[in-house]
């Protein structure tokens, strides 16, 4: 299950993590084989969420998602027209047409618990620990690369994450401070790594179910971390960075836990 | 109902389950060693196998996997050492997408970065050297199927010895679904472990998958699964 990223595909110098046209290509990188459509509708919607596809971005067009997801044009049809019925893109003709995102999506409680009950718990683990390896070295490097002008953009976004209400905001929020500490280890590869990572989990990780993860818990990470960042105390970032990922994975696994063992799930049949 | 004791019928619904993929294991080890031995009699190298040869060990394989839902994949991995074609190596079938049964491919091509070498691996090496079943602790097959799982190989041997093992993959991810549906009923949280104190499935994130059961863990409970080859065991607190 090896999906190969294009080299081609290349970040422009000095772009950021939010509008860059080739961070954006990755959104419509190859997909493993299992439910394709889904799979599409999944990525983009959640590419909406982190505001990597903003209302009024055009997608582009069937045949050059088909190739580029490493689909068939009818599955890229399949899926475009469950985001229409989700209200999400509209579809346009003639010469200025095509698809468009018209809506960013709500965060879907039922969706969340739905993805949330699918995932094993070493699935979350798992990915605990990839995201983990990737934000240590991330912030690693930029303890040590960082310049003033990246402190500060850093801690825009953490301002604007202890600004940020609703589940919907804080887990875009908190997904940009991610990618821009990437950008400030200069690695294009650990951006893209927390890209997908950020894709993967970031909604998840804030959905509002049962007992949310909660912005007052997770803020004093942010300060440790920008205060060693600012001290280029690499030991003491990396720790702070870690002990909050553990805290969400344990927090996403609590939530999964308590679904899974507390309620009757709907996809208990497949097996027995 | 006390918590043990919900915990002792959860041991021994899994303990059934088990010794029950093993009693299958067997019958396909003993069939494959009548049938294929029986034709490539006095000599050391078993093959090439011929089409019907290939289907019959496919069909037991397909078998196990109906009868079986813990199970993701299964067939026969012989030595290479002991048959005639490195491409007939292992016979495998997987649950394909829509569940039925498929051929799954491995690359043998010694010289490829893909190659699949796994005469060092615990559920071929040891079966090989000890002449008994064995279930693996869980494992990351890497170059294999490339899932979290845990393996169960019975062998089996003709007058020149070891001539490979009868197979069958449990990925975590179900043997945790399994694990998670019994836990409904059972008021406290369990561990369940491989050897060496792996866990293999947790119903308290104090504990996660793939972690070692640390040490300081006197005062919980130690059951042993009640099945015939020795397999997982749980622990609780």
């Amino acid at each position: 299950m090896i999906y190969v990223d294009d080299p081609s595909q290349r970040i422009p110098p000095g772009s950021g993590a939010g509008g860059s046209q080739g961070l954006r290509q990755h959104i419509y990188r190859a997909l493993p084989e299992i439910d394709r459509a889904e799979a599409i509708v999944t990525r983009l919607r959640d590419s909406m969420s982190l505001g990597l596809l903003r209302e009024g971005d055009r997608l582009p067009s069937e045949v050059e998602m088909a190739e580029s997801f490493g689909v068939s044009p009818t599955t890229v049809r399949e899926a475009l027209s469950a985001l229409r019925a989700k209200g999400l893109v509209e579809t346009r003709r003639g010469r200025s047409g095509g698809t468009f995102v018209v809506s960013l999506p709500a965060s879907s409680v039922p969706l969340m618990r739905q993805r949330l009950e699918s995932m094993s718990v070493v699935e979350l683990r798992d990915m605990g620990d990839h995201r983990a390896a990737v934000s240590a070295a991330s912030i690693q490097l930029a303890a040590s690369r960082a310049v003033d002008s990246d402190l500060h953009a850093i801690e825009r976004l953490v301002e604007a994450f202890d600004a940020a209400e609703g589940a919907h905001a804080l887990a875009r929020a908190d997904s940009r401070i991610w990618l821009e500490i990437a950008v400030s280890a200069q690695s294009r590869r650990l951006l893209i790594a927390q890209l997908h990572l950020q894709l993967e989990s970031s909604e998840l990780l804030w959905a509002p179910l049962g007992n949310p993860r909660s912005k007052e818990m997770v803020m004093p990470y942010f300060t440790h971390m920008i205060e060693a960042l600012h001290r280029r105390d690499r030991e003491s970032a990396v720790s702070a960075a870690a002990q909050r990922i553990q805290d969400d994975t344990f927090h996403m696994i609590d939530q999964k836990l308590t679904l899974a063992l507390h309620e009757g799930s709907k996809d208990d049949t497949d097996v027995r | 109902m006390s918590v043990e004791e919900e915990i002792r019928g959860f041991a021994r619904d899994l303990a059934a389950d088990l010794d029950r993929l093993f009693d299958h294991l067997n019958r396909i080890a003993s069939l494959v060693r009548q049938r294929l031995g029986a034709e490539n009699a006095h000599e050391r190298r078993w093959g090439p196998f011929q089409p019907d040869q290939l289907r019959m060990m496919e069909a037991e394989a397909d078998q196990l996997l109906e009868q079986h839902p813990l199970v993701s994949g299964a067939g026969i991995i012989f030595d290479p050492d002991r048959i005639v074609s490195p491409e007939q190596l292992i016979p495998w079938r997987v649950r394909g997408e829509r569940g039925a049964p498929e051929a799954y491919g491995f690359d043998f091509d010694e010289h490829s970065r893909d190659y699949y070498d796994f005469l060092q691996l615990p559920w071929f090496a040891e079966p090989k050297s000890t002449g008994a079943p064995k279930l693996t602790t869980p494992y990351v097959d890497f170059l294999g199927v490339d899932e979290y799982i845990l393996t169960a190989a019975v062998p089996f041997a003709d007058e020149h010895g070891f001539v490979g093992v009868a197979g069958s993959d449990i990925e975590v991810n179900t043997l945790e679904k399994v694990m998670m549906r019994a836990a409904k009923t059972v008021s406290g949280r369990f561990v369940l472990l491989g050897a060496q104190g792996r866990i293999v499935c947790s119903t308290t994130a104090r504990f996660l998958p793939g972690e070692l059961l640390e040490q300081n863990t006197e005062r919980g409970h130690h059951l042993e699964l009640p099945t015939q080859v020795p397999t997982l065991s749980l622990y609780w607190e």
